[in-house]
């Protein structure tokens, strides 16, 4: 039989409960508070670039976003606007990737001759010098790079297909290498089949790759260590077909899904937080999502297929050390302003 | 084995109630038949733009959700040809990037624009290099130049506007192959794919039990196939599956070594479900079929000895280009520029020149044939007409290198850069032909 007391005992216990709810649910963990807001589509004077899975790099320091799209890279300032864009009719061979190099140099991965270069541009991507990589070991002859990041006075260069990574100084002396196969204990008789996506380096220096083949996710120090995550499935938070990823300033790794249509969120425990996107018409919908790239504000761009170009998003994690969306912004145009 | 205990680890961990691609690694996923159902659809957030519960936007682009190439690539050094990747970065500035046999779709956005030699404006539209399936998600749209499929002949013509991957393969994978050689729909469980030289051999009476089949070739369509999403008037009924069989690494370039599929013929009676390739083509292309319009086409499904002009195949095992014509060897005349159809009713014939290391180059028999694919290649090409070779001009090499703007002749050049031609020949050396070559019709008929 229920008493008064008792009533208050249950009282209290459910109390007791929804605080130890609301304490799970706090800033502190960050699940629950992480939040996406679609902004724009990255877009020229006569409207949105209808790109499709173009590649995407990112210059932190001037706070632009490149997009390398049919040998052309195109730049577009903070408010995803074109700035310039040059390639075309050029001699750069086929740019299949590109990065910000110091000082406002841009650096192309392309080919002569069937030789990788790493060609070191001005800011009107006149070419200035031609980087060939140095002292690659035997195991490494053929490595043919076709992504390119430079990262604190390192040139870090992955061959998808080849399931290599080759970190390089900026004159292109080798510094260190990773056979994939061999490294993560994969079957080198898949080869046909299977190659890495992604390849984003986190603020930590860490290497972030997918590689869809096995639905996985990897987190991989500069020292080899790794962490890998992922399990198949339609369900929230398995992988379909898994590509690009990146990481936010909390610590977020954010995996695009191409059969899904969405972005994959997981803490940085590897605890799945949410996805988003989705396949639809809506602006915040997506379509074959593929390569991700993400800036100093934790804006996300999407690049997609269809012809739906490069979606930006605001991450926001409900604290005071949210920089995208409208504050955002307006603090990122008061600082272009005062520059 | 171990793909089969792949998939049965993963699916067991993907749980009941996942819905998705919970199968094996992705190489295994259709295992010859039908595969996981939620690969391609999805019960609970299908695509908005279809009604058949897919993840894509219409049929062909959910088949490129996994078959397009999505990193970036350079013909000349994307080493990661994934075996399963069909269409590649192709498009009006970038040269495609997949080497499979059938040919990479993204030729058909690959066009080119020069002017001739009379001055004048010319245009090859990246169009005419293949069959236009329609995949809006990967941006490819309805043929421009045709309504129906080409010489449709008998029938009416398939609508292009209905031309996608589930025209010609059956996406859920139901044809399989007996012990027996025969196809059919139904009978002995399909155990792996019957597309490779190392598939399985199957096993028993196709209707007894512990028999086993494996999938038909690349998942073909034949007898009685009525896709859901398009149904001809009468049907889109085939007159069987054709016989082919792959080697387990084709989707290459062929700079050192040719990849060889063993196209099959069986002149001699082939089993129930089983057809030629040309007839397998004239299913859309009637007219263009040498039964049909007889004396007016190209003969197809003939003895290459039982022509008019003699024996053929003795000239395509003596031909080896513009130069040397006479001097070939039949132990190594075999081009995959050119392939024959092998009057071998046997798959084991097949799968012993199923090689991708030179290691089987011998040419044509007597009574091998002559089929659509010994000059076209089934999905795109980056020729004209989907051909294996350029014959719009009357010269393929010119002073023993690949025609160069600026310098040649530009009818020769057709707006091509070296690198397109490089990656339409899958990677060859223009030193591979003669000097100045001629048409590779010229492998049977040595007119050069």
């Amino acid at each position: 039989m229920e008493t008064a007391r008792g009533k208050k005992t249950y009282g209290a216990v459910l109390l007791a409960g929804m605080a130890a709810l609301l304490w799970l649910g706090s800033p502190a963990l960050g699940k629950g508070l992480f939040q996406e807001r679609y902004l724009y589509n990255l877009s020229g004077l006569s409207g949105v670039l209808p790109t499709s899975w173009a590649t995407l790099a990112m210059d932190e320091e001037r706070d632009e976003t490149f997009v390398i799209y049919h040998n052309e890279v195109v730049i577009f300032n903070s408010q995803g606007m074109e700035v310039f864009r040059f390639g075309d009719g050029r001699d750069y061979g086929g740019v299949l990737c590109a990065d910000a190099g110091k000082g406002g140099d841009l650096l192309l991965l392309s080919y002569r001759e069937g030789r990788p270069v790493v060609l070191r541009c001005d800011y009107r991507g006149e070419p200035r010098e031609e980087i060939f990589l140095r002292g690659l070991p035997e195991e490494l002859a053929d490595f043919a790079p076709n992504r390119l990041i430079y990262h604190n006075e390192q040139l870090y260069l992955g061959s998808q297909g080849g399931m290599q990574i080759v970190i390089c100084k900026p004159d292109g002396s080798y510094v260190k290498g990773f056979d994939l196969y061999e490294h993560l204990g994969l079957d080198r008789d898949e080869r046909d089949e299977m190659e890495f996506n992604g390849f984003r380096l986190d603020r930590d220096g860490n290497i972030l790759f997918t590689i869809p083949f096995i639905f996985k996710a990897y987190i991989m120090a500069p020292d080899g260590k790794f962490r890998a995550f992922g399990s198949p499935g339609g369900a929230p938070g398995r992988f379909n077909v898994v590509a690009g990823m990146v990481a936010d300033s909390h610590g977020n790794y954010l995996i695009a899904d191409k059969l899904k249509c969405a972005v994959l969120v997981f803490d940085r425990n590897l605890k799945f937080v949410k996805e988003f996107g989705y396949r639809g018409p809506g602006p915040e919908n997506m379509t074959i999502p593929n390569d991700l790239a993400i800036d100093n504000q934790d804006r996300i761009y999407v690049s997609q297929g269809a012809g739906r170009g490069v979606s930006v998003f605001a991450l926001t994690h409900g604290d005071s050390s949210a920089k995208g969306g409208a504050a955002g912004l307006s603090q990122q145009k008061g600082g272009k302003d005062s520059g | 084995m171990k793909k089969l205990y792949k998939l049965n680890l993963i699916a067991a961990s993907a749980g009941l109630l996942t819905v998705g691609l919970a199968g094996s690694a992705l190489a295994a996923f259709h295992l010859g038949g039908v595969a996981n159902c939620g690969g391609c659809h999805s019960m609970h957030s299908p695509s908005t733009a279809n009604m058949y519960l897919l993840h894509g936007g219409d049929q062909s682009s959910t088949c490129l959700n996994c078959h397009q190439q999505g990193t970036t690539g350079d013909f000349a050094v994307y080493n990661g040809a994934s075996g399963y990747y069909i269409s590649g970065n192709g498009s009006d500035t970038t040269v495609p990037t997949q080497f499979s046999p059938g040919g990479d779709f993204s030729w058909t956005k690959r066009g080119y624009a020069w002017t001739n030699e009379d001055g004048v404006a010319t245009t090859e539209t990246g169009a005419s290099h293949g069959h236009n399936i329609i995949a809006a998600d990967y941006s490819y749209g309805v043929d421009p130049d045709n309504a129906v499929s080409p010489t449709a002949g008998i029938n009416a013509g398939f609508p292009a506007d209905k031309l996608a991957c589930n025209s010609c393969h059956d996406p859920h994978g139901k044809y399989r192959r007996f012990a027996d050689g025969s196809i059919d729909t139904a009978g002995a469980p399909i155990i792996a794919s019957g597309s490779y030289a190392s598939s399985p051999v199957p096993t028993g009476d196709a209707f007894l039990p512990d028999a086993t089949a494996v999938g038909a070739y690349r998942l073909l369509a034949g007898q009685g196939y009525d896709s859901v999403s398009y149904k001809a008037a009468g049907g889109q009924d085939y007159a069987g599956v054709p016989m082919a069989v792959a080697p387990d690494t084709y989707n290459r370039q062929e700079t050192a070594a040719q990849t060889r599929v063993a196209y099959g013929a069986n002149a001699t009676g082939a089993p129930g479900g089983v057809t030629t390739w040309s007839n397998w083509c004239a299913t859309c292309h009637g007219g263009m079929h040498s039964d049909v319009n007889a004396g007016l086409t190209h003969p197809v499904d003939q003895p290459l000895n039982g022509s008019t002009l003699g024996d053929l195949s003795a000239i395509y095992n003596a031909y080896i280009n513009t130069s040397n014509t006479i001097g070939g060897d039949s132990t190594t005349s075999y081009l995959s520029l050119t392939p024959f159809a092998q009057n071998a009713g046997a798959f084991a014939d097949l799968a012993a020149n199923a090689q991708f290391d030179d290691s089987a180059l011998a040419g044509p028999i007597g009574d091998d044939q002559v089929m659509c694919l010994s000059c076209h290649r089934a999905h795109a090409s980056g020729f004209k007409n989907m051909l294996r070779w350029n014959n719009e001009s009357a010269l393929i090499t010119v002073a023993n290198g690949y025609p160069v703007a600026g310098t040649d002749n530009p009818d020769f050049v057709r707006g091509r850069t070296a690198d397109d031609w490089t990656a339409a020949y899958y990677g060859r050396d223009a030193a591979v032909f003669g000097d100045y070559q001629r048409s590779l019709c010229n492998k049977c008929h040595a007119k050069d």
